[in-house]
C-alpha cells in the first residue's frame, strides 16, 4: 500500500543523498557489454603483469626455439631437443651441486646407468626413455632423485596452442604479447589524453589567438591521412636521423640517454608515431566542453570571487571535464591497441624476436597454408581486448552522461 | 559562402605543400640516395666522379632549394623516373590509381547499401534483440583489425574453400577476351579485399546511421507527422531519414580518409596493385620519386575529400552559414 | 546626501565581428553603448530593460567580468579599471554578483560547503574550522540550515540554490553587490522570499545592490533609483518614486503601462510597443529608439539626444528630445 506511514529510518535512508560516483557505478552497471569488457580487460591486465609468473610456472619461454616442434598443433606435447636436455641437466647440476653429486654416485654405485666417467651419468640418464629413466630414479628412493624427477618434467613441453615457425610456444608468445600490446596501448592512451587535455584545456580557457593557433594545428593533424605519414615516419632509422642533424656515432654511444633511445628505438619510435597522430579528439573533446563550462556561471562567480586562473582550472574546469577524459583514454586504448598491431603487421612496429600480437600477425600471414591458427590467434585476442575497450568506453559514456536514459 | 570555399581550398593547398615538403625532408633522411646506390653497384667510381654526381643530381644543394626543383619540374608535368620499375612515375601511377579508385568506391558503396537499412532497422527497433546483435557486430567492426579479417579471409575463401585468388589484381598470363571476361577475372580479385575494407566502414555507419536516426525520430516534427496520420513508412523516409541523412553525408566523405588509410594495408595483405601498396613500396623501398607523387596524390585526395564534406555540410543543411 | 561608491563614466563595450577572407574586423555589437551613472553608499539602483539591451553586460563589465572598451570605473574613489594582478584580487572581495541561473552557477561537483568555503581559501582567510563554523552561520543567515553543509547543489531548489548563491556573494562582506536577474529563473512565489531576504540582508549588513531586472514590478518592490536601458544606452534615470509617477521617456512609459495592475481591468488603453528591439550591430540612426516611437520627430532620427536633466529636478535625468528642449 502506498499510503503506509515510513518510519524515521526510511525517512532518513530516503533523504540521504546517493553520491555522484555511486549514481554512476549503478548506471554502468546495467551495461552488460561494458561489464563484461571490463572484466574482460582485467583479465588481460592480470594476464600481462604476470607473464614472467606463468612463464615460471608451465616452464616455457617466449624465445626458446625448437626446431623439432615446428608448426605443431594445438594441445600438443613436444619433447625437447638433446641440447636443450643438457641445458636443462646443467641447470639442475649447477643449483643443487650437492644433490646432483649424491645423485651421480648411487647411479655410478648400483650400476644403473652405463657411464663410462661419473660426470656424464646424470646426462646419460637423461638422454633414457622417460618411463624408463623414471622408473630407475624411483629404484633410487632416494631425496635427491626425487628432486632431478622434476627434471624430467621439464623435458616435454605441452603447447596448449601449438608452436610457430621456429617451434617457439604460441601460448607464452601471445602472453608477453600482450604485455607488449596492451602496454603500449595503454601508454599512448594516457599520454595522449594528456596532451589533449593541456592542449584542449589551454585553447578553450584562453581563446583567441592561442585557441585559434592551437586549433588550426589540431585541424591539420587530424584531416591527414594517417597510415601513409606512419609508414614513411617508420621507415627512418633512428641513426640516420641523428647523424643528419649532426650527431655522430661517438656521441649517440657516449651518451646513455640517445644509447638508451636507439637499443630500444622500434618501440619508442612507435609510441612517439602513435602518439603525434591521436592526441587531437580528446583536445577537441576538451576545448569543447571547457567552452561550454567557461560560459557557465560558477566559473563567473570564482572569478568575481578573486580566483586565479590556475585555481578555476584545477578546481572548477578539470573535475568537469573529467568525464570526458575517461571516455577518451578508454576509447583510445583501443584505438591504439589496433593502430599498433596495423604498424607492427607492416613490418615497421615492434620488431621481433620480442613478441607483439601485431608482428605475430606479421610473422603468420606468409604461413596461411602451414598453419592457419597461427594468424587466428592473435587476431582474436586484437579484437576481444578492443572490443571490450571500446565498449568499456560506450558505457562509461553512457553512465556518466545523465541524458542517455537506458531503453 | 564563397569566401569560406576560396578560404579552406587555400588552407588545404597550404597544408598540401607543407605536408609535400615534410615527407620530402623525411626522404631525405632516409639511407642511399641514387649517388649512394650508383657507389655500391660500381666499386670502382672515384671521388671525383662521385662530387660530379652529386651536383648532376643536385644532392649537393640544401633540402629546400632541392624541394624548390623537384616543385618545379613536377608543375612542368615531369614526374619523374622510378628507381625499383625503371618506368616513369606518371606511366606508373595512373593504372594503380584506377585500382584503388575501383576498390574504394566499391567497398564504400556496400558499406553504405548495408549499413544504411541496417543502422535505419535498429534505430526504429532500439533495445529488441536485432539491434544488440547487430551493434554488437557493428562494434565488432570497429575493433577488429583489417588485415586480420583479410587473412583469416583469405584463409576461408582461398586456401581451405579454393574458391576466390588469395591475391593479386588480375590472372598473370590471362588473355581476356571480352569486357565480361575480363570484367569476371577482375571482380574475383576485388571480392575478398572489398568485404575486408567494407566491413571496417559498415561498423562505423551503422552505428553512426543509429544514432542520427534515434536524433531525428525523437523529433517534435516526427510526433506531428504521426499525429497527423502519416502512414509510419512515409514518416521513417520522409521526415525521419530525410532529416538524418544530413550528417550521413559528411561521414561518408569524412570516412573516406580512413577508407584510404585502410586501403593501404588491404591492398599490401592481397599483393592488390594500388596507390596504397605503391606508397608502402616505395616508402619501404626508398624509390623516391614515386614515393613523393604517390603521398602528395594520397594526401591531396584525403583533404579533398575532407573539404567536400564540410562543403556538402552546408549544402545540405540550410541551419549552418559560413562566417 | 551619502557618497557615491561607485561613479562610471562614458562605459562601453563592444564586441568585435569578424568576417571574410581574412577575418577582417568588419562592425561592432555595441552592447553597452557610452553609459554614465552613479551609484551612492547603501542604496539600491535598478537597471531595467529588455532583453538584449545589454543590462547584464553592463552588470559584467561593472565587476571587470568583461574588459570595457572605454570609459572608466571609480569604486570607492579609485580607478577600479588600472586595477591589475593581486590587488585586483583583493579588491574583488569588496564587490561581488549574484548571478541569474541558480542551477549553472554553483558547480555540480561541489558540496555546498566547498563552494561557500573557497571565497576564504581563494583570499587564504582563517582556519579551516574556522571557515567551516562561518559556512554554518552564512547558511543560516540566508536561511537554510547549517546541516546541509554536505550536499550537492542537485539536491536543492531554485530557491534553495539561490540563497546558496547569495551566501557566497555575502560570504567576504563586499559593500557593493550586483544582482544579475536573481529571481526571474524562480516561481512568483519564490521570488518574493528572495527578494526580502535581499531587502534584509541589504539593513543588516549595510550593502550597497546593482539590481538587474526585465522585470519592472520586481524592481518597483527594491529598488531606490532605477535606469532604464534600452540598446545600450540608458535612456532614463531617477528615484523610484519619481520615475513611476512622472516618466518621461516614451520607452519608459510604455514600460510602466505595460505593468499588469490590480483592478485596472481594460478600461485603459495601454501604451503598448509596436516592433521588435532592433539589432545593436546596426542601432538607428538618431535616437534608437526613434523606429518604435510614437511621438517621433525629425530631429530624433539625425541626431541622438544626451542624458539631460529635466527641468526641476536634477535627479531625473531622460536621454529624449522631448523632454530636454522643453518637452516639444
Amino acid at each position: 500500500m502506498s499510503d503506509k506511514q515510513l518510519s524515521q529510518k526510511e525517512i532518513q535512508a530516503l533523504e540521504q543523498y546517493l553520491p555522484m560516483w555511486k549514481i554512476v557505478f549503478g548506471q554502468f552497471l546495467q551495461h552488460k557489454m561494458a561489464v563484461v569488457g571490463l572484466i574482460t580487460i582485467l583479465i588481460f591486465v592480470a594476464i600481462a603483469l604476470l607473464a614472467p609468473v606463468i612463464s615460471a610456472v608451465t616452464g616455457l619461454d617466449p624465445n626458446r626455439q625448437n626446431p623439432l616442434a615446428r608448426y605443431l598443433k594445438p594441445g600438443t606435447v613436444a619433447p625437447l631437443g638433446s641440447s636443450q636436455k643438457e641445458e636443462a641437466v646443467l641447470n639442475f647440476e649447477n643449483r643443487e651441486p650437492q644433490a646432483a653429486q649424491a645423485l651421480r654416485a648411487d647411479l655410478m654405485s648400483k650400476q644403473l646407468v652405463q657411464s663410462v666417467r661419473e660426470e656424464d651419468a646424470l646426462y646419460d640418464l637423461a638422454f633414457l626413455e622417460k618411463n624408463q629413466a623414471l622408473e630407475v630414479l624411483k629404484k633410487l628412493k632416494t631425496p635427491e632423485a626425487k628432486k632431478f624427477e622434476k627434471v624430467f618434467d621439464s623435458f616435454e613441453t605441452y603447447h596448449l596452442l601449438g608452436t610457430d615457425d621456429t617451434g617457439r610456444d604460441v601460448f607464452i608468445r601471445l602472453v608477453y604479447g600482450t604485455r607488449v600490446s596492451l602496454g603500449i596501448g595503454v601508454v599512448v592512451a594516457i599520454m595522449a589524453t594528456l596532451i589533449g587535455l593541456i592542449v584542449g584545456a589551454l585553447a578553450g580557457f584562453y581563446g583567441g589567438f592561442i585557441d585559434s593557433a592551437l586549433m588550426r594545428i589540431t585541424d591539420s593533424l587530424l584531416s591527414l591521412p594517417t597510415i601513409p605519414l606512419l609508414i614513411l615516419m617508420a621507415a627512418i632509422k633512428g641513426k640516420d636521423f641523428l647523424e643528419k642533424i649532426g650527431i655522430d656515432e661517438q656521441e649517440y654511444t657516449s651518451s646513455a640517454v640517445l644509447s638508451f633511445l636507439l637499443e630500444n628505438e622500434a618501440i619508442i619510435k612507435l609510441v612517439f608515431i602513435l602518439l603525434i597522430f591521436s592526441w587531437m579528439t580528446t583536445a577537441r573533446l576538451v576545448r569543447g566542453s571547457i567552452l561550454s563550462l567557461k560560459e557557465r556561471e560558477f566559473i563567473l562567480a570564482a572569478k568575481t570571487l578573486g580566483a586565479k586562473d590556475s585555481t578555476i582550472i584545477v578546481r572548477h574546469l578539470f573535475p568537469n571535464v573529467i568525464s570526458v577524459i575517461l571516455v577518451s583514454v578508454t576509447l583510445k586504448v583501443g584505438d591504439s591497441i589496433l593502430f599498433e598491431a596495423a604498424m607492427s603487421f607492416l613490418g615497421l612496429g615492434v620488431q621481433p624476436p620480442t613478441p607483439s600480437w601485431g608482428n605475430m600477425l606479421f610473422n603468420a600471414q606468409d604461413l596461411i597454408q602451414e598453419a592457419p591458427f597461427l594468424a587466428i590467434l592473435p587476431g582474436l585476442l586484437i579484437l576481444a581486448v578492443t572490443l571490450s575497450f571500446n565498449y568499456l568506453g560506450d558505457g562509461l559514456q553512457d553512465a556518466i552522461d545523465p541524458k542517455a536514459i537506458r531503453r | 559562402m564563397t569566401t569560406y570555399i576560396v578560404r579552406r581550398m587555400l588552407q588545404t593547398f597550404v597544408v598540401i605543400i607543407l605536408l609535400s615538403y615534410v615527407c620530402f625532408y623525411l626522404m631525405t633522411l632516409m639511407p642511399g640516395d641514387p649517388v649512394e646506390l650508383m657507389i655500391q653497384s660500381n666499386p670502382k667510381i672515384t671521388s671525383a666522379d662521385i662530387e660530379r654526381l652529386r651536383t648532376l643530381y643536385g644532392l649537393d644543394q640544401p633540402a629546400y632549394k632541392r624541394y624548390a626543383n623537384w616543385v618545379s619540374s613536377i608543375v612542368q608535368g615531369d614526374l619523374g623516373y622510378s628507381r625499383t620499375y625503371r618506368v616513369p612515375v606518371s606511366e606508373l601511377i595512373g593504372p594503380k590509381l584506377v585500382n584503388t579508385f575501383v576498390l574504394s568506391m566499391s567497398s564504400l558503396l556496400l558499406a553504405i547499401l548495408i549499413a544504411v537499412p541496417l543502422g535505419v532497422l535498429c534505430a526504429l527497433r532500439a533495445g529488441s534483440k536485432l539491434d544488440y546483435t547487430v551493434n554488437f557486430f557493428a562494434f565488432a567492426g570497429i575493433s577488429m583489425p583489417s588485415f586480420w579479417l583479410a587473412i583469416v579471409l583469405i584463409i576461408i575463401f582461398s586456401v581451405t574453400l579454393g574458391w576466390l585468388p588469395a591475391g593479386g589484381t588480375s590472372t598473370i598470363g590471362f588473355e581476356p577476351t571480352g569486357i565480361l571476361d575480363g570484367g569476371l577475372d577482375r571482380l574475383k580479385y576485388l571480392i575478398l579485399p572489398t568485404l575486408s575494407l567494407a566491413y571496417l566502414s559498415i561498423g562505423s555507419f551503422l552505428r553512426f546511421v543509429r544514432a542520427s536516426m534515434m536524433d531525428a525520430m525523437r523529433n517534435d516534427y516526427i510526433r506531428t507527422a504521426k499525429a497527423k496520420g502519416l502512414p509510419r513508412l512515409a514518416v521513417v523516409w520522409k521526415h525521419g531519414f530525410r532529416n538524418a541523412l544530413i550528417p550521413l553525408i559528411t561521414i561518408i566523405a569524412l570516412s573516406f580518409s580512413g577508407v584510404f588509410s585502410g586501403a593501404i594495408i588491404t591492398e599490401t595483405v592481397f599483393a592488390y596493385q594500388g596507390v596504397g601498396k605503391l606508397v608502402f613500396d616505395s616508402i619501404t623501398g626508398n624509390d623516391f620519386n614515386v614515393a613523393m607523387v604517390s603521398f602528395v596524390i594520397s594526401v591531396s585526395m584525403v583533404l579533398l575529400m575532407n573539404l567536400i564534406a564540410d562543403i556538402l555540410y552546408g549544402v545540405a543543411d540550410p541551419r549552418i552559414s559560413y562566417k | 546626501m551619502s557618497q557615491n561608491i561607485l561613479e562610471v563614466k562614458n562605459l562601453s563595450k563592444f564586441f568585435p565581428i569578424k568576417k571574410g577572407l581574412f577575418l577582417r574586423h568588419v562592425a561592432d555589437v555595441r552592447a553597452v553603448d557610452y553609459v554614465s551613472f552613479h551609484v551612492r553608499q547603501g542604496e539600491t539602483l535598478g537597471l531595467v530593460g529588455e532583453s538584449g539591451c545589454g543590462k547584464s553586460t553592463l552588470g559584467r563589465t561593472l565587476i571587470r567580468l568583461y574588459e570595457p572598451t572605454s570609459g572608466s570605473i571609480r569604486f570607492k574613489g579609485e580607478d577600479f579599471l588600472k586595477v591589475r594582478g593581486e590587488s585586483l584580487r583583493k579588491m574583488r572581495k569588496d564587490m561581488q554578483m549574484i548571478f541569474q541561473d541558480p542551477y549553472a552557477s554553483l558547480d555540480p561537483r561541489m558540496t555546498v560547503g566547498q563552494i561557500l568555503t573557497q571565497p576564504f581559501e581563494i583570499h587564504n582567510i582563517m582556519t579551516p574550522s574556522e571557515r567551516l563554523e562561518r559556512v554554518k552561520q552564512l547558511l543560516e543567515t540566508v536561511g537554510l540550515k547549517a546541516s546541509h553543509v554536505n550536499r550537492y547543489p542537485h539536491e536543492f531548489s531554485g530557491g534553495q540554490r539561490q540563497r546558496i548563491s547569495i551566501a557566497r556573494a555575502i560570504a567576504l562582506n563586499p559593500s557593493l553587490v550586483i544582482a544579475d536577474e536573481p529571481v526571474s529563473a524562480l516561481d512568483v512565489s519564490i521570488q518574493a522570499q528572495i527578494l526580502n531576504l535581499m531587502k534584509d540582508l541589504q539593513e543588516k549588513l549595510k550593502l550597497t545592490y546593482v539590481f538587474i531586472s526585465h522585470d519592472l514590478s520586481v524592481i518597483e518592490h527594491l529598488c531606490d533609483r532605477i535606469a532604464v536601458m534600452y540598446l545600450g544606452k540608458i535612456v532614463e534615470i531617477a528615484t523610484r518614486d519619481e520615475l513611476f509617477s512622472n516618466p518621461k521617456h516614451p520607452y519608459t512609459q510604455a514600460l510602466i503601462s505595460a505593468i499588469p495592475r490590480v483592478g485596472e481591468g481594460k478600461k485603459k488603453m495601454k501604451k503598448s510597443l509596436s516592433g521588435e528591439v532592433p539589432s545593436p550591430i546596426n542601432p538607428p540612426s538618431g535616437c534608437h529608439f526613434h523606429p518604435r516611437c510614437a511621438h517621433k520627430k525629425d530631429i530624433c532620427s539625425q541626431k541622438a539626444p544626451a542624458l539631460e536633466s529635466v527641468t526641476g529636478n536634477s535627479e531625473h535625468r531622460s536621454a529624449c528630445w522631448l523632454t530636454t528642449q522643453g518637452g516639444l
